[in-house]
């Protein structure tokens, strides 16, 4: 088997699995319980958050663990303008949907939303946010890597520009960025930054919202006051533990892993390059994810065509693989509707191996 | 960019006596406490401090002489070469990035630290002044009360300009004080009065009574939390928790006195513990977070039965500051946060719904009488619990073994 969709999710790391089966046998009382096993487990969560906000270099910062990032994503947005009625919001046009879809709602009810276009290098315009912000703006989100072009945004310029608007919130979507791609921003200087365990060797089932200390961020979920009452339920102290450990084991090993990775995608793109019907969207700064496009095949045909090869990639984002649509973020860059429908996304992971790539290549020119 | 830290000492410049002695102190726990910063270099006069920062991030610096009692402010100064254009050129950008009003009056102020440059001090501001005035917009004259001063300090080794001074942690020297013993409940206040102490260059232990199983194990862990905060600012970086088992005391008192003494026995019995504590360990006084009228255990009556007990000078650093003041400098050394957990202490435990308020000393007596403490506070002593605390580990109380290490 040769799975290419590590952007989708990754395989558990066999140290984290054993890691999960552990905490559920000693650290299965109610964190929020106050007999001493309970305060054991909330011990243990407390101590995670510690250690995330250590291995991340992050200060003055709380996180509240989601059940995944499309729920972080939807507390940062939602949670944070429950303290307005109206007012301006930007985000850019090739959000993953647990971001584009809010802000589409939001639009809905009285919010006024600005969507950034990208440029040919699959980045937003700096520009067009300069001339767009404004001193009543309340909230940019601008996702750290795109998942379907591998596009990384640049956090940095948005930072700076965001100086001078101080009532200005910044969210950041790093679920593809962390452990992967190093980061050239301070994560101090962002507001809300969202994260996602299983796209880095941890299990599904969380995610998190990083949020700087003092934000008023408002419920939209109600229950017990369990994490600040922002994601009541009982916590998963297996599931916070293995998240930790994902980060504390991954994210020292960023630029390792890029440099291999990038390494193992040059011989990837070196071989598409030579076949003649693969159009490729673009060679993104992360080199974790390519998305090429094979005109007037549908995209879904080929990952069929691969998977009797026993080579898995997807058809872009496997959040919105089941929607038919033209892809949105193919469509921003290349406004190229064949192009959008056929496309095919290629994701590699440390794990992946130069006869993997091969493989790949060798598949994609005998389909007919 | 920031290459140069001016630092001021505080108030210790009125003690002229121990001067030298002091200075010498101070000057070790500034270098003690940026000794992670490898590439600092360090000068110092009889009233200045420089910190040259070779490419470390000041404001990191910064946050970590905010930990050193006994300084009184800092200015970020900027380097430049030693002629006049290169001078008046930074000094605009600083004056412009400083200048909050249209009109700003200015001077410039110069020290000559290096006396082979060819030409006095008044000579320099003035061909200074004379470059930037025309240069700033609203900008006018004034040598005798002016908004923006801009520094020149002219040292050999460079240039360095500044116009902004910060207030420092005031106070003085870690350890010049004396030694205290501090009573630590995990509330809000007992910190912020321990690290008023250390400020004001008392050393510290820190008590802290524990009444298990009526207090858990995560009161202790957040009064560990709390002492392990305030290492910050010992000069040492280390301060010892001493942990004193309580229920036996709190037991005998609640099974054998009247309800309404509870709280002013226990606190009768802390105060007997902590005045041993002080005789055996040679601690000087005794530090707390009482404040007056907050608590029916913080009457002015109150704590005279309960003073009673000892002749240990007790010191009260918040007596008269409001709940508010006393929030707003918790917040401000991040140890509200911790304060806040919601854990069960000894002193809320067995709280009757109306503790008597105006104590009578005799009745007291004669209540302390029924409760056998004198061989329970023996036996207490002889059983206290040492915990050493730095600024560098994390203490976990839960485990000794590594079952919470990822």
């Amino acid at each position: 088997m040769i799975y290419l969709d590590y952007t989708a999710t990754t395989p558990m790391d066999s140290e984290i699995i054993e890691l999960y089966a552990r905490l559920q046998r000693e650290f299965f009382a109610n964190s929020s319980s106050l007999n001493k096993l309970g305060q054991r487990s909330d011990y243990m969560i407390s101590r995670c958050k510690e250690d995330i906000f250590n291995t991340l270099g992050i200060k003055n910062y709380d996180i509240v663990f989601t059940s995944n990032a499309t729920e972080a994503n939807n507390i940062a947005i939602l949670g944070y303008l429950s303290n307005y009625k109206s007012g301006h919001i930007i985000t850019t046009k090739i959000e993953h949907p647990s971001v584009f879809e809010v802000y589409k709602h939001l639009e809905g009810v009285g919010f006024k939303v600005d969507y950034l276009d990208i440029d040919e290098n699959g980045k937003i315009k700096l520009g067009e946010l300069k001339k767009l912000i404004n001193k009543e703006t309340l909230l940019v989100s601008i996702m750290w890597v795109n998942n379907i072009i591998g596009a990384v945004e640049p956090i940095k310029d948005v930072i700076e520009i965001l100086k001078d608007y101080p009532k200005c919130r910044l969210h950041v979507d790093g679920v593809q960025g962390l452990c992967k791609v190093e980061p050239n921003f301070d994560f101090n200087k962002i507001d809300f930054l969202t994260l996602s365990a299983h796209k880095i060797y941890g299990p599904k089932g969380i995610g998190g919202l990083i949020y700087k200390k003092n934000l008023e961020i408002g419920k939209i979920m109600y229950g017990s006051n369990a994490q600040k009452g922002l994601k009541p339920g009982t916590m998963d102290v297996g599931l916070v533990g293995c998240m930790c450990k994902a980060i504390k084991k991954y994210y020292p090993l960023t630029e390792k892993h890029y440099e291999y990775v990038k390494s193992l995608q040059d011989r990837l793109i070196e071989g598409l390059k030579k076949l003649d019907r693969v159009h490729i969207n673009l060679v993104g700064e992360s080199p974790y994810i390519t998305a090429i496009s094979i005109p007037n095949i549908n995209g879904e045909t080929i990952v069929h065509a691969l998977e009797e090869r026993e080579i898995y990639v997807s058809t872009g984002s496997s959040c919105s693989s089941k929607l038919k649509k033209p892809e949105k973020t193919i469509m921003a860059l290349t406004n190229n509707e064949s192009l959008a429908t056929s496309l095919i996304r290629i994701s590699l992971s440390h794990l992946s191996t130069v006869s993997d790539v091969d493989a790949l290549v060798c598949a994609l020119e005998k389909i007919k | 960019m920031i290459s140069l830290i001016l630092v001021r000492y505080g108030e210790m410049t009125l003690k002229k006596k121990n001067y030298r002695q002091f200075l010498q102190m101070i000057n070790d726990n500034i270098k003690r406490k940026l000794r992670e910063f490898h590439k600092i270099k360090y000068f110092n006069t009889d009233y200045r401090f420089y910190i040259y920062l070779n490419g470390e991030d000041y404001q990191k610096v910064i946050e970590k002489l905010n930990t050193v009692s006994g300084l009184s402010s800092y200015s970020l100064c900027s380097e430049t070469s030693n002629n006049y254009d290169d001078i008046a050129k930074l000094g605009i950008k600083l004056i412009s990035e400083y200048k909050k009003t249209e009109r700003a009056s200015f001077k410039v102020e110069t020290n000559r630290a290096d006396k082979s440059y060819p030409a006095t001090s008044i000579e320099i501001s003035q061909e200074v002044a004379r470059r930037i005035l025309p240069n700033v917009s609203g900008l006018y004259v004034d040598v005798h009360n002016p908004d923006i001063t801009l520094n020149i300090d002219l040292r050999s080794e460079g240039t360095y300009l500044y116009v902004e001074t910060v207030k420092g942690l005031g106070g003085y020297p870690s350890g010049m004080a004396g030694s205290g013993i501090l009573m630590m409940s995990g509330g809000i206040d007992s910190p912020v009065s321990g690290f008023l102490a250390l400020k004001k260059g008392v050393n510290l232990k820190a008590l802290h009574f524990a009444s298990p199983p009526y207090t858990s194990d995560l009161a202790l862990q957040k009064v560990v939390d709390l002492t392990e905060v305030l290492t910050n600012y010992a000069s040492s970086g280390v301060i010892e928790l001493l942990v004193v088992p309580f229920t036996k005391i709190q037991d005998s008192i609640h099974n054998n006195a009247s309800n309404i003494y509870m709280v002013t026995l226990m606190r009768r019995a802390m105060y007997k513990i902590a005045s041993l504590i002080c005789k055996r360990d040679g601690i000087d006084v005794i530090i707390n977070g009482e404040s007056i009228g907050q608590v029916a255990s913080q009457t002015l009556e109150s704590m005279k039965v309960v003073n009673e007990v000892t002749n240990i000078p007790i010191i009260r650093p918040l007596a008269t500051f409001d709940k508010e003041e006393i929030v707003d400098i918790a917040r401000r050394i991040k140890t509200f946060d911790i304060s806040i957990r919601p854990y069960e202490d000894c002193c809320t435990v067995f709280v009757p719904e109306h503790p008597i308020i105006k104590p009578n000393l005799e009745l007291v007596l004669k209540e302390e009488a029924k409760c056998n403490l004198d061989d329970l506070i023996k036996e207490a002593l002889d059983n206290i619990e040492t915990i050493k605390l730095d600024s560098v580990h994390k203490y976990n109380v839960f485990s000794k073994n590594d079952e919470f290490d990822l």
